[in-house]
């Protein structure tokens, strides 16, 4: 079925041209898809970069984000660089995050194109500038190469990205086997050519491009070669997929546990380069509603806001389209629960709370949902707190941020000590010392039904 | 380097209940006792499971765990 027209997988996410960190190795992949654990693709790599392949780290899988700040918060990293990322505000557990990224011993460096959450708790801000303000680019999801021109110059000290990193690059003395500079390249065009030198021959093989080629029209889909100088509009046809133990990108992970499959397990189960489709059993969230705690809370996106509000948060229209953080709820729970629309709900998890504004929806019944853009700080208002369990999906390696764990989060109706019974029922809210954000409308005590847990 | 020590003793320990279960379904095949059978089929594999989690995970710490203190 894949493979011919109509009949295409494209993902729809939140950051399309982040499909050039997943090329690239800014995920803390390899760089052109390769497999940490193939040594033939490290050797490859360690070529392309004329360094020892033992230079290259490939003793196990990535390091994902939480594992990184675990480390931080454990004191076995004492220096993060964080760069065009805002997790004081995009992480789980917000209070954790901030106060491990706030300690002494570490060393936080960001750079970033505003002072945001994250680097005001910075050692170090290295202003950096936008797109527009440089020449670089872009991949979309469905592997259109863009290339973006500088039109004007950063304002004030910011710098592209690239300038500070070779900056830094050259600062480190970094060195090849021979002596050379590992990075050798000093500009865009130079980056490009290191790039396309990189992922030649494999998956995203960008070596048939060229800034020359990317000018004018309106990108080429990679991969582009001297056989195939327009791109590659389709992938997998004919069923070929590159999945092969040589060729594939990784071996994969179980999918419950996610620990990564080993290298002769995977040759024995996919020896001819098939697509593979794993299933798993049903396992319930790890935590479920409960008497305490009786609603699923799910996070999500408003259209006007994207992740941090970093940039969208200075747009007036956008913010004062939707300014502050709310809360949605069916109507039946609201009838049940005595809500109405307007009303200011504080909604506790185990880890955190948060005050936001109620509205009636038609998200379903036993389910809250709140939007996840609106941290402190930053002038950008807002009272959240981070409240999801940093637990990681250990298969994806994401944290828990979208309803895949939407149980995890529960609102909190303590205590519960009405006569309908614990099960099913809101009891009366404290009223809580009103603070200065929301004083037109204080909060007030709840009576009614809570949907059964 | 605790969190190292306690996977290390979940290995073990994991592994001793894997071979349990080795014996345990072997015996069972052989007394031709379907219900045990069934149950070692049934539970063998989430002890494997256990097995290669714990491996990886001393995989992927050790290296931090032990240069970085």
């Amino acid at each position: 079925m894949i493979g011919r027209p109509g009949c295409g997988l494209l993902q729809m996410n939140g950051q399309p041209s982040a499909e050039n960190t997943r090329e690239c190795g800014a995920d803390g992949d390899l760089p052109g898809f390769r497999n940490w654990a193939n040594d033939q693709h490290v050797q490859e790599l360690a070529e392309v970069w004329n360094v020892d392949p033992a230079h290259i780290p490939h003793h196990g899988p990535p390091t994902h984000l939480m594992q990184i700040l675990r480390y931080a918060e454990q004191g076995s990293i004492r220096f993060l660089y964080v760069s065009g990322t805002n997790p004081a505000v995009s992480l789980p557990e917000l209070r954790r995050i901030r106060s491990l990224l706030s300690q002494e011993r570490l060393f936080l460096v960001v750079q970033d194109i505003f002072l945001t959450e994250t680097a005001q708790l910075a050692d170090v801000v290295l202003p950096a500038a936008t797109w527009g303000e440089k020449t670089g680019t872009f991949t979309n999801a469905d592997r259109t190469v863009h290339l973006s021109e500088k039109a004007v110059d950063p304002p004030g000290e910011a710098r592209p990205d690239l300038d500070i990193f070779l900056d830094y690059a050259r600062r480190l003395d970094l060195r090849d086997r021979d002596g050379g500079p590992l990075v050798p390249w000093s500009d865009p065009g130079g980056a490009f050519e290191g790039w396309k030198a990189c992922s030649r021959d494999g998956p995203c093989d960008y070596f048939g491009l060229s800034y020359e080629a990317l000018r004018g029209g309106s990108g080429i889909q990679w991969p582009c070669t001297d056989q195939k100088p327009a791109g590659t509009e389709r992938l997998y046809v004919d069923g070929a997929f590159r999945s092969a133990p040589e060729d594939c990108e990784s071996y994969g992970k179980d999918l419950v546990t996610g620990a990564p499959v080993e290298p002769t397990e995977y040759r024995a189960l996919n020896p001819d380069g098939k697509a593979v489709i794993k299933a798993a059993e049903y396992l319930p969230a790890h935590e479920t509603p409960a008497a305490d705690y009786p609603f699923h809370l799910i996070t999500g996106r408003t259209i006007f806001h994207f992740h941090t509000r970093t940039r969208n948060g200075r747009a007036p229209q956008l913010q004062q389209a939707a300014p502050d953080v709310w809360v949605e709820v069916s109507e039946t729970d609201a009838l049940e629960c005595g809500w109405s629309e307007g009303d200011r709900l504080r909604i506790t998890t185990p880890r955190g709370e948060v005050e936001a504004r109620l509205r009636v929806t038609g998200v379903r019944r036993g389910v809250l949902f709140r939007p996840f853009h609106y941290g402190t700080g930053g002038g950008l208002g807002g009272t959240i707190t981070g409240l999801q369990k940093s637990e990681d999906d250990l298969a994806l390696a994401l944290h828990q941020l979208s309803d895949r764990h939407a149980s995890d989060h529960e609102i909190h109706s303590p205590p519960a000590t009405s006569q309908d019974g614990p099960r099913s029922t809101c009891a009366g809210w404290p009223k809580r010392a009103t603070p200065t954000d929301c004083t037109s409308i204080p909060s007030r005590p709840i009576r009614g039904r809570c949907p059964p847990s | 380097m605790l969190l190292l020590v306690d996977l290390r003793e979940l290995h073990r320990a994991a592994a001793g209940v894997s071979l349990d279960w080795e014996m345990l379904a072997q015996s069972a095949q052989a007394a031709e006792d379907k219900d045990l059978t069934v149950l070692a089929a049934d539970c063998h594999p989430q002890t494997l499971r256990q097995l290669r989690w714990t491996n990886a995970q001393v995989k992927e710490l050790a290296a931090q765990a032990i240069l970085a203190t």
